[in-house]
């Protein structure tokens, strides 16, 4: 499903009383719909859980969805309820992350869910194709983080440098990314 | 405050490394700068979306696991609908077939907007229930073990479980009770006490022994006439009715202040022991010592205590070869054979092999356990699932305790290609197989882990060298009264089995809250390495999985 037709015909099918359309809906969105959702889960918080709770509530209301309409700022909507959801449950056991994650992040987070508008539901895309673009050893240094969970000693092991050193270097990729997402952004929306 | 300083605080906590206490400060940083709590927001996006993007295989098995509740959801949904209207069913479990899926389809639309009325009465009702989840709050200490402990008012506590912040009265016995902070606190009854924390308890009458050494040191016994905080140490603290106060140091030191926030009046010293009249008697008195160590109460509870058994036990006591899995019937406490999956537990993952690989020998260490029978089961390179039923689910609804021991070993060969090798025992529920579970796992990175639900993973931070076999003993805490809570210890081969739970484990979840009966263990192992698991073993206390058994084999 690569374009906006595909999903609009797996909609209407889907409307129709095709099931399979809507399993092609939730491959079509759970890319984007996992992306968001993760960027602003609080620690500790069950993002895969959420997207899933996200396409059973889409699948239930899907008869009420008007067509013509943007289906895909409908089911940010509903991910978005969801994830405050989840984040109510969190709060619940605040206790517990308070020593989990610093609460300023986890209440910006929620304050951050609740009042924007999810606009950067194509973060995942455009930061595989910003991955695509680096040097084959920073992706190797990102999949033995990322990828294969390595202890950063181990990494910097592997490296032969200092532990500092990988950790830094860690952050400076990150915000390198984080830069070319927002160019990659930027020259979308321009 | 430097933005290099901040920027190290925001790194050490994205990996992992910023310690608990750092926390608050990292809090305040970003509460007192909007532009690094931006920064922050921003990065911790990033961070989580490099975690999903490198996780490739994770995205068939979300989109999969995403299906397969939507079709479930779809049938119990349409089904249950129906019901209320009094509908006859629909053809019981029948797959969508090319035929059909319209009316089924069509069928589960009309009735969804008459449903929606439905569905917002159940989650209204459901919201009583869902507030009562507030009321839990965080454990902070567990109960370890007893000799004929009876609390007051009169409520079961299981060894192994949790206990919150608050009010504890022993009636009669002893009770042993280990706090997270480290500190093992042995209760003499007749006691009143508050848990107040991690690193403190209030004693209001009654006996406590504290041993509090390593990282445990800074425990505090609040008392009557002031509190003592111990600085790496045992001791034993009274407090009476009378408000008088007795302290006595075994081994270390203990610092005297008039109380919280206040600074040391004193230190006593090993051998001293003292009694405080009240807080205006700062100085107190000397008295004769009372010497009875943590250890020595452990030990006696020890020679009274009956022993705990598993409830279900697999040694692989089997021919060595391979073997049908319906033959594989040993140990005790399952609902008959290992099984390969079934059905709807199938995925597009196949099994290598179809029969159960023994082998002829035990995996063994040096943790004054051997192993109860001989034989092992090797799980071949490639995907292997064997399942196998438990005649005593893991129910995580309910207020129960559940230890859980095995041994491991993934083979060494480096470096391995053709994926990644991992192992999971996972407890899920025969009748929701895709529903809430729960892992005890080692991962491709060689570090042991826990997920819960499906979806969370809790990651240590050792690794397990390849080729050597390790002691699993894991912990899984039902929770009714407090949040459920998954625990896991990971030992070499050379390192010592402790005699009871340790406060630090190789993993913890963390409270998360589920609610199943999980009836299935499933083995798996995938990937390029073969895994061989031995003396499997399910009960309800530490010793129950880590004691040296005699095999009861049910014929």
């Amino acid at each position: 499903m690569d374009d906006g037709h595909d999903l609009d015909d797996a909609i209407r099918r889907a409307q129709a009383g095709d099931a399979a359309a809507f399993d092609g809906i939730v491959r079509a969105l759970a890319w984007p719909v996992r992306g968001w959702i993760v960027a602003r889960c609080p620690p500790g918080g069950d993002a895969d859980d959420v997207a899933q709770r996200t396409f059973i509530s889409v699948f239930r209301r899907l008869a009420v969805f008007v067509p013509g309409s943007d289906f895909r700022a409908w089911v940010f909507t509903i991910a978005r309820y969801e994830l405050l959801a989840e984040t109510t449950r969190l709060r619940r056991i605040a206790d517990y992350h308070q020593r989990l994650a610093p609460a300023a992040l986890v209440d910006e987070l929620a304050r951050r869910a609740a009042a924007e508008a999810p606009t950067s539901e194509r973060d995942v895309e455009h930061l595989q194709r910003c991955l695509a673009d680096l040097d084959p050893g920073l992706r190797t240094l990102l999949s033995e983080r990322y990828e294969l969970g390595l202890p950063l000693d181990e990494i910097a092991r592997r490296a032969g440098r200092s532990l500092g050193a990988i950790k830094k270097h860690l952050f400076q990729l990150r915000g390198r990314l984080r830069a070319c997402i927002e160019t990659r952004a930027g020259a979308e929306r321009a | 405050m430097t933005s290099e300083h901040l920027d190290a605080l925001w790194t050490d906590f994205l990996e992992g490394d910023l310690p608990v206490d750092a926390l608050g400060e990292l809090d305040a940083c970003l509460r007192g700068d909007a532009a690094f709590l931006d920064r922050a927001v921003a990065s911790y996006a990033l961070h989580r979306l490099l975690g999903l993007v490198h996780q490739a295989g994770a995205a068939d098995r979300f989109i999969d696991s995403t299906l397969d509740r939507l079709h479930a959801d779809r049938e119990s949904f349409v089904g249950a609908v129906r019901g209320r209207l009094g509908a006859p069913p629909l053809v019981p479990a029948a797959p969508l077939t090319p035929t059909a899926p319209q009316r089924r389809w069509r069928a589960a639309l009309a009735i969804a907007a008459a449903a929606g009325l439905i569905a917002a009465i159940v989650v209204a009702r459901s919201a009583g229930p869902g507030a009562a989840v507030s009321d839990r709050t965080s454990p902070v200490a567990t109960f370890l073990t007893g000799d004929r402990a009876r609390w007051q008012p009169d409520v079961a506590i299981l060894p192994g479980q949790r206990l919150a912040s608050g009010p504890l009265r022993l009636g009669s016995g002893t009770a042993i009770v280990q706090f997270d902070g480290g500190a093992v606190v042995a209760v003499h009854a007749p006691a009143d006490l508050v848990v107040e924390s991690r690193g403190a308890l209030r004693l209001l009458h009654g006996r406590v022994g504290v041993r509090a050494s390593g990282d445990a040191a800074g425990f505090t016994v609040r008392l009557p006439a002031g509190e003592a905080r111990d600085l790496g140490t045992e001791f034993t603290a009274r407090a009476e009715l009378s408000g008088a106060s007795e302290v006595h140091v075994i081994d270390g030191e203990v610092a005297w202040a008039r109380g919280a926030q206040q600074p040391p009046l004193r230190v006593l010293r090993a051998g001293e022991a003292v009694r405080f009249e009240s807080p205006d008697d700062p100085a107190g008195r000397p008295i004769a010592i009372l010497a009875q160590t943590v250890d020595e109460v452990l030990r006696q509870i020890a020679t009274l205590s009956l022993r705990a058994q598993p409830s279900a036990y697999e040694g692989f006591a089997y021919p060595a070869g391979d073997l049908p899995v319906a033959q594989a019937d040993g140990g005790f406490g399952w609902l008959g054979p290992w099984r390969l999956r079934q059905g709807g537990e199938m995925t597009r993952e196949t099994d290598a092999t179809s029969a159960l690989s023994i082998l002829g020998a035990s995996l063994d260490g040096d943790w004054r356990l051997p192993p109860a029978s001989v034989g092992a089961l090797l799980l071949p390179a490639g995907q292997s699932f064997r399942l196998r039923q438990l005649a005593q689910p893991v129910d995580l609804g309910a207020d129960s305790v559940v230890y859980v021991s095995f041994r491991l070993r993934r083979d060494a060969a480096a470096p391995p290609a053709g994926g990644q090798p991992a192992f999971r025992l996972t407890f899920r529920s025969a009748a929701d197989y895709w529903g809430p579970s729960l892992s005890i796992a080692l991962a491709p990175s060689r570090r042991p882990s826990l997920q819960v639900r499906n979806s969370d993973s809790y990651i240590g931070t050792t690794t397990v060298a390849g080729g050597a076999t390790t002691l699993w003993v894991a912990k899984i805490l039902g929770g009714r009264r407090l949040p459920n809570e998954a625990f896991l210890l990971v030992l070499a081969p050379d390192q010592a089995l402790p005699l009871y739970e340790p406060a630090a484990w190789t993993v913890a979840s963390g409270p998360f809250q589920a609610q199943a009966r999980l009836d299935l263990a499933v083995l798996t192992g995938s990937g390029p390495l073969a895994h061989t698991i031995d003396e499997l073993r399910i009960g309800p206390t530490w010793d129950a999985v880590t004691a040296v058994m005699a095999v009861m084999k049910v014929e």
